[in-house]
């Protein structure tokens, strides 16, 4: 008897506590330098406009004792305000700070000011992705930019797509309050994930230890909200994340476009020139 | 996204063991099983069964009527307790070709220590064939339901065989359909074999161990 004891109790004895949070992230590491054209892809629409090259500005920041890597693009002076709207760019789970530089492109052309960092572990960053240590190089991006003498602090939107919303969400319900927020095919929270596996309610704590939790944050979110959201989106299911968290924002506030054909990737592709100003009408009224 | 495919392995949902198990153990019996599968889904390129693995003890308390305990051996590994516990039994024993009527109900407890915890009330049902007294053939039903503010049962009908190897070992292969009744795509988890659109066919592989040895 003792030795079925024995064996049933070496079957059932905790294997070591891991987690599967490394599958929410997709890093690439940076080998060289960013920005290389070499590196990029044609499907990441980058079209390198922005210049002169002195406006985009490396910058290293110290986040959980790592350094990560970021960039802050000064506007081209098309914001007419004294000081610009100076956008905070999370972006999504996979690639660097390269795969997105369209989408920075894309912000500074329309007269913004955008700060873009890499999570640890992504690019040149050191360390490894995390969820606690994704909010902290937030927090850190975000005390940069209140720090920078050309960035009025009153005029910083929150800019995060995809994985990166989690992180515009926490800075917004969490740290500070911004302008304006805006959330790019975002993702409901991470038991939202794990409920499209289970069929069941099941927690996503009980399988990722990040805190990546949309649908709790987004109503304590006391800033205007701007939710973009393909249809087509098969990585985060409309109905089941940007309509959730719709529903669970302060409405009074929030804004939205549902695009039929979008998907995860192509929101602003599929808006084409409807892209730039929806957010400019957006951030205006949001600063009005 | 990859973390799509991997947090499906918390796909607790139905049939965490292999059905077998569901045939009755004699009064005093007890076995062992070692279960490990889920639905087939890309995982890092290749398309394979998610490895969710389970641990289950069985004693007889009659002749037809029997407790089993199990534990959720990948959320262990996840810090997590997921543990079963229930009653199985023969409702009928087979007799020539009639097949035997295996039954089980338990409750599903998942508990993260100092967070949440999620009960969920379980049950299965299954026909098997013993042929040659070795080869067990079997064909049933698996579901957990979800009582609470939105109700839901996730099923899995299920078709499997068991060799019996030796006096007390056995090897057993499921092929399962999870949650049929529920549209594939789209879907964040790049579930790779649905039927019809509907669900996800999975595999399970298991292995049993009688301490008493086979009574049939």
């Amino acid at each position: 008897m003792n030795r079925r004891v024995g064996l049933f109790g070496l079957l059932v004895f905790p294997l070591g506590c891991f987690s599967l949070d490394s599958f929410l992230f997709e890093p690439l590491k940076v080998t060289g330098a960013y920005l290389n054209l070499a590196d990029m892809k044609p499907a990441w629409n980058v079209h390198f406009i922005i210049k002169p090259d002195s406006l985009i500005q490396p910058v290293t920041l110290t986040s959980q004792g790592k350094n990560i890597y970021g960039f802050f693009v000064r506007s081209n002076g098309s914001d007419t305000a004294a000081r610009p709207t100076t956008v905070i760019y999370s972006h999504g789970t996979g690639e660097n700070i390269n795969r997105y530089w369209g989408r920075v492109e894309l912000l500074w052309e329309m007269g913004y000011q955008v700060f873009i960092y890499d999570y640890q572990g992504y690019g040149l960053s050191e360390g490894s992705p995390s969820g606690p240590g994704c909010f902290s190089d937030a927090e850190a991006a975000l005390a940069y930019c209140l720090g920078r003498n050309d960035v009025d602090s009153s005029r910083v939107v929150y800019y995060g797509w995809s994985l990166g919303s989690y992180m515009a969400c926490h800075l917004a319900a969490d740290i500070r309050a911004p302008e304006a927020i805006i959330l790019e095919s975002p993702l409901a929270s991470t038991s939202s994930l794990t409920r499209e596996g289970t069929v069941l309610d099941v927690p996503g704590s009980f399988v990722v230890r990040a805190d990546f939790d949309n649908e709790r944050r987004i109503g304590r979110v006391r800033a205007p909200l701007l939710l973009l959201h393909g249809k087509k989106d098969e990585t985060a299911v409309f109905e089941r994340n940007a309509l959730v968290l719709y529903e669970k924002s302060n409405r009074s506030e929030t804004e939205f476009v549902w695009l039929d054909s979008a998907t995860h990737e192509n929101v602003p592709e599929t808006m084409g020139s409807d892209y730039a100003r929806v957010i400019k009408d957006f951030v205006f009224r949001a600063r009005h | 996204m990859a973390l799509a495919t991997l947090l499906a392995a918390a796909l607790l949902a139905t049939g965490c063991v292999t059905i077998s198990t569901v045939r009755a153990l004699h009064k005093g019996e007890s076995a062992l099983a070692l279960s490990c599968g889920g639905p087939v889904t890309n995982v890092a390129g290749m398309n394979i069964p998610l490895p969710y693995a389970v641990a289950q003890y069985r004693y007889g308390i009659s002749d037809r009527f029997g407790v089993y305990g199990n534990s959720h051996l990948l959320l262990l590994a996840l810090g997590e307790v997921g543990l079963d516990a229930g009653f199985s039994g023969a409702l009928s024993r087979q007799s020539g070709w009639v097949p035997e009527l295996g039954a089980a109900l338990g409750l599903t407890a998942m508990l993260r220590p100092g967070g949440e915890e999620r009960f969920f009330p379980h049950a299965a049902l299954a026909l098997s064939w013993l042929a040659g007294r070795r080869f067990l053939t079997y064909l049933g039903a698996q579901a957990m339901f979800q009582f609470n503010r939105a109700p839901a049962v996730a099923w899995a009908p299920v078709l499997g065989e068991e060799v019996r190897i030796g006096s007390r070992f056995s090897l057993a292969a499921e092929a399962k359909w999870y949650a049929p009744s529920e549209i594939t795509k789209p879907r964040v988890i790049d579930f790779r074999m649905p039927i019809a659109g509907h669900g996800a066919v999975g595999f399970v592989l298991g292995a049993n161990y009688h301490f008493g040895g086979w009574y049939e």
